[in-house]
């Protein structure tokens, strides 16, 4: 059986028992080792293959009810989270999810028929939608940080009164300039959640843990920087590569020691690819910015077709240093400070910027999402930055959870416009 | 009923209508574009603070910023970048996404103009007090650096919380009379005029004018108070609007028209300004008392600098929420009671398009009044060019269904 056979096989039984209970035996059925292997032998590349199994495997765990589970917004420290002992649950995330198991439309319709207007964000609005339907497991802790957005401050606290753990809501208020101060402010909140979210597991505050889980994101950015480096040369990639998969683990599970192992796995496949890679092959390079649309769509297909290849995305950039696990609290808070998503845009500018150097890129594409006022918002200075520098930036207008709000065609002859000027530079 | 059918504005607020227009031509104004940025400080070096309003006739901002952006931010853009007025700086707060993106706009574009970013804690607890009181330091070096008084002292801020907390207080007497007058002497467009004036004029002038506003006004309702308006009475009942920042003339007149009488607000511009005072136990309203200042009850018995500074970080961090805060409960908690104590009927909310903290705090409420079985109806508006024909509708259906 494909892997495609069984991929659809799994979205058509969501799609049609669409209820927290189905989710559970579905995937307590596919966490199954032989069927996991049935479904991994089908795909080629062992970096997606080890993604696919590990994602299903950790969402096992989080609806299983064994575990205390923590939902979290995109870009907290997880190294926190799992250093408690938590399972981390990202509600953005499972937007995007239910984007790609094509049940959006019927989570966000459930997020306008509690209230959520039209113009709000769709990961937000799906997640709050799934949450409604009562699709997510049931949280002990919710954590979440204004780094980035407003919107998860907001729509994490509003989950909160659905699963009536007010009292186990936490926020982490990000500051906007980096300097002595905020440092300090912020660490003196993590260590706040550590020591309080361990009192209210009965646990005794467990530092070595988090400090070995600190270490095992050492390991896993290290790796990851390796694989960003193989990424500046190289064109040839395993089949259905795309950094934007990767979300969840380089961000949501960054601290365990499978995703230790993922980015290894990838480091391997993507070196492989690379001495294998035609010496001769040229391409036009494209750095992604901001996230891109998770139902099925052709933007990086038609990007192929047309000699452009998406060599790096703005969510791969390891932008922390390395983590002190001696100090852990600073660090952690130190590592969301270095976020380039925080404070004014000239950050967000400058990282992008030395990204476009260091992978030599050809053009931009920055996909703009509907209702991320963050982002969308710097979209003009960042194009004239780039106009500066006589790099193409095409801002993309769609929505990466709603394929209603998303018109292909509109956006394949955007795309396919764009190409063009590619090529013709 | 002297006062009913005249203009109170023109009337009782002449002057202060004056300054407000003078502030265009003279350079001694600093403009500020949130309720949680402390007038006080911004006034203690002898300028004046206002609270930029923006330019209702966006066009230009569309080509700075997307079409699904708030549209107040949009206004405020297109004012400071096409009009050449002369504020001495302005002071931005991490108030939300889109008013950051605005301060980024205010760096690339407009380099040669003094500006400061405050950024501004959404929790309020002891380690968020402490944190907003060396953000508040920051920019009161930063204030020194415009002000005709360079050097300013203790007494300078002092004095400053006093002149905001006078004005304070009379906002809120204004609104205690506005709210409880059954004969309708202060129109809804009225009342929200007036409080448009308190952040858009010169605070003394304004004051004073106020003072002697609701001498005269609490007379006349002393004098009438026999004579009650059954008919306002019999055709009205306590309507309260929730939303942000709803600066809108044209959107006021319609309750007023209608014949329409907002009892209760929680707005920008309303209680989120004025419900609260700077005093000594702001400081040490809390739970972690032991590690807060050691403040006497009389006021300002500690006046370092540093201690006065903590003083307004706890109280600005605790005045009445704004959506922004993670107070979503007390939030939620102050709207309820103000729906039981003002005995309110039904509740509009009004939210600016495009506003996440708003937009997101919706739904819990909704649910809240479904609970107690208030009607609620829903507005999103453009700033200033809504259609309003198709919102005057609206809101008289939503009020004739409330007979």
């Amino acid at each position: 059986m494909s892997v495609l056979s069984i991929k659809t096989r799994i979205i058509k039984n969501i799609q049609d028992n669409l209820n927290l209970g189905s989710i559970k035996r579905l995937l307590h059925t596919i966490s199954n080792k032989p069927v996991l292997a049935l479904y991994g032998s089908s795909i080629k590349s062992i970096t997606d293959k080890y993604l696919n199994i590990y994602t299903i495997r950790n969402l096992n765990e989080v609806y299983s009810g064994k575990y205390p589970v923590a939902f979290g917004s995109l870009f907290l420290p997880y190294e926190l989270i799992i250093g408690l002992g938590l399972k981390p649950f990202l509600p953005e995330i499972m937007g995007g999810f239910t984007a790609g198991l094509g049940i959006s439309g019927r989570t966000i319709k459930a997020a306008s028929n509690n209230w959520y207007s039209s113009d709000l964000c769709t990961f937000h609005r799906s997640a709050a939608g799934a949450c409604e339907m009562d699709l997510f497991p049931k949280p002990s802790f919710i954590v979440c940080s204004n780094l980035a957005c407003d919107a998860a401050g907001k729509s994490f606290q509003n989950f909160s009164r659905k699963y009536n753990i007010e009292k186990n809501f936490y926020f982490i208020d990000v500051p906007h300039d980096d300097d002595g101060a905020s440092l300090s402010f912020l660490s003196k909140q993590l260590e706040n959640i550590f020591y309080e979210v361990s009192g209210k597991l009965n646990k005794k505050p467990d530092i070595e843990k988090l400090k070995k889980t600190i270490n095992c994101s050492n390991d896993f950015r290290k790796f990851a920087i390796q694989a960003n480096n193989i990424r500046k040369e190289l064109y040839d990639y395993p089949q259905y590569f795309n950094g934007l998969n990767y979300i969840l683990p380089f961000f949501g599970l960054s601290g365990t020691k499978e995703t230790v192992n993922l980015y290894k796995i990838m480091t391997g496949e993507l070196q492989e690819k690379l001495l294998k890679q035609d010496k001769n092959k040229k391409m036009k390079k494209v750095l992604w910015m901001h996230l891109k649309p998770y139902y099925r769509n052709e933007i990086f297909n038609i990007l192929e077709k047309n000699n452009c290849r998406v060599v790096f995305e703005e969510t791969s950039n390891v932008f922390w240093d390395e983590l002190d696990p001696d100090k852990p609290f600073k660090s952690l808070a130190k590592k969301m400070l270095s976020n380039p998503l925080r404070g004014n845009g000239e950050n967000r500018i400058k990282a992008v910027q030395q990204i476009a150097a260091l992978y030599d890129i050809d053009g931009i594409i920055m996909f703009s999402h509907w209702g991320c006022r963050q982002s969308n918002g710097l979209s003009r200075l960042i194009k004239e930055s780039f106009n500066k520098k006589s790099i193409p930036v095409l801002v993309l207008d769609g929505d990466c959870v709603d394929i209603n709000n998303c018109p292909a065609g509109q956006i394949k002859t955007r795309v396919e416009g764009f190409a063009e000027i590619l090529n013709s530079i | 009923m002297q006062i009913k059918n005249s203009k109170i504005i023109n009337k009782f607020f002449q002057k202060s209508l004056q300054a407000k227009n003078d502030i265009q031509n003279k350079n001694n104004s600093i403009g500020y574009l949130c309720t949680y940025i402390p007038e006080e400080i911004l006034i203690s070096g002898g300028l004046n603070a206002i609270r930029i309003r923006g330019d209702k006739e966006s066009s230009l901002a569309d080509g700075y910023l997307p079409i699904n952006f708030c549209p107040y931010i949009k206004a405020v853009w297109e004012e400071v970048y096409k009009k050449s007025y002369s504020l001495k700086s302005i002071i931005f707060a991490t108030s939300c996404d889109g008013m950051k993106r605005l301060y980024d706009l205010f760096l690339n574009y407009k380099k040669e103009n003094p500006s400061f970013m405050l950024d501004v804690p959404k929790n309020y607890d002891e380690n968020s007090v402490e944190f907003f009181a060396g953000r508040l330091k920051k920019m009161l070096e930063f204030v020194k650096t415009i002000s005709p008084n360079r050097e300013i002292g203790n007494n300078d801020l002092v004095r400053s919380i006093e002149i905001m907390n006078k004005k304070r207080k009379l906002l809120s007497d204004l609104t205690g009379i506005y709210e409880s007058d059954l004969n309708n002497f202060i129109s809804t467009s009225q009342y929200f005029n007036i409080l448009d004036l308190a952040v858009s004029s010169e605070n003394k002038t304004f004051i004073s004018e106020l003072e002697f506003f609701l001498k005269n006004i609490q007379k006349d309702l002393k004098s009438n108070h026999t004579s009650v308006n059954e008919d306002f009475i019999k055709n009205n009942c306590n309507i309260m609007v929730v939303g942000n920042y709803i600066n809108d003339e044209n959107f006021w007149d319609i309750f007023t028209d209608s014949g329409i009488k907002v009892v209760s607000g929680d707005l920008c511009i309303s209680s989120r300004y004025f419900d609260f005072q700077i005093e000594s136990n702001n400081i040490n309203a809390n739970k972690h008392k032991e590690e807060c200042l050691k403040l006497s009850d009389s006021k300002y018995d500690d006046t370092s600098m540093d201690n006065l500074l903590k003083l307004i970080a706890a109280s600005y961090l605790r005045k009445p929420f704004c959506f922004r805060m993670t107070s979503l409960n007390e939030k939620l908690k102050s709207i309820k009671d103000k729906i039981n104590t003002g005995n309110i009927r039904a509740v509009i909310f009004t939210s600016l398009k495009f506003c996440d903290n708003t937009l997101y705090f919706y739904p819990e409420l909704k649910k809240e009044l479904v609970k107690l079985n208030i009607p609620s109806l829903y507005l999103d508006i453009e700033y200033g060019k809504s259609s309003y024909g198709q919102l005057r509708t609206r809101i008289e259906a939503f009020y004739e269904m409330l007979f």
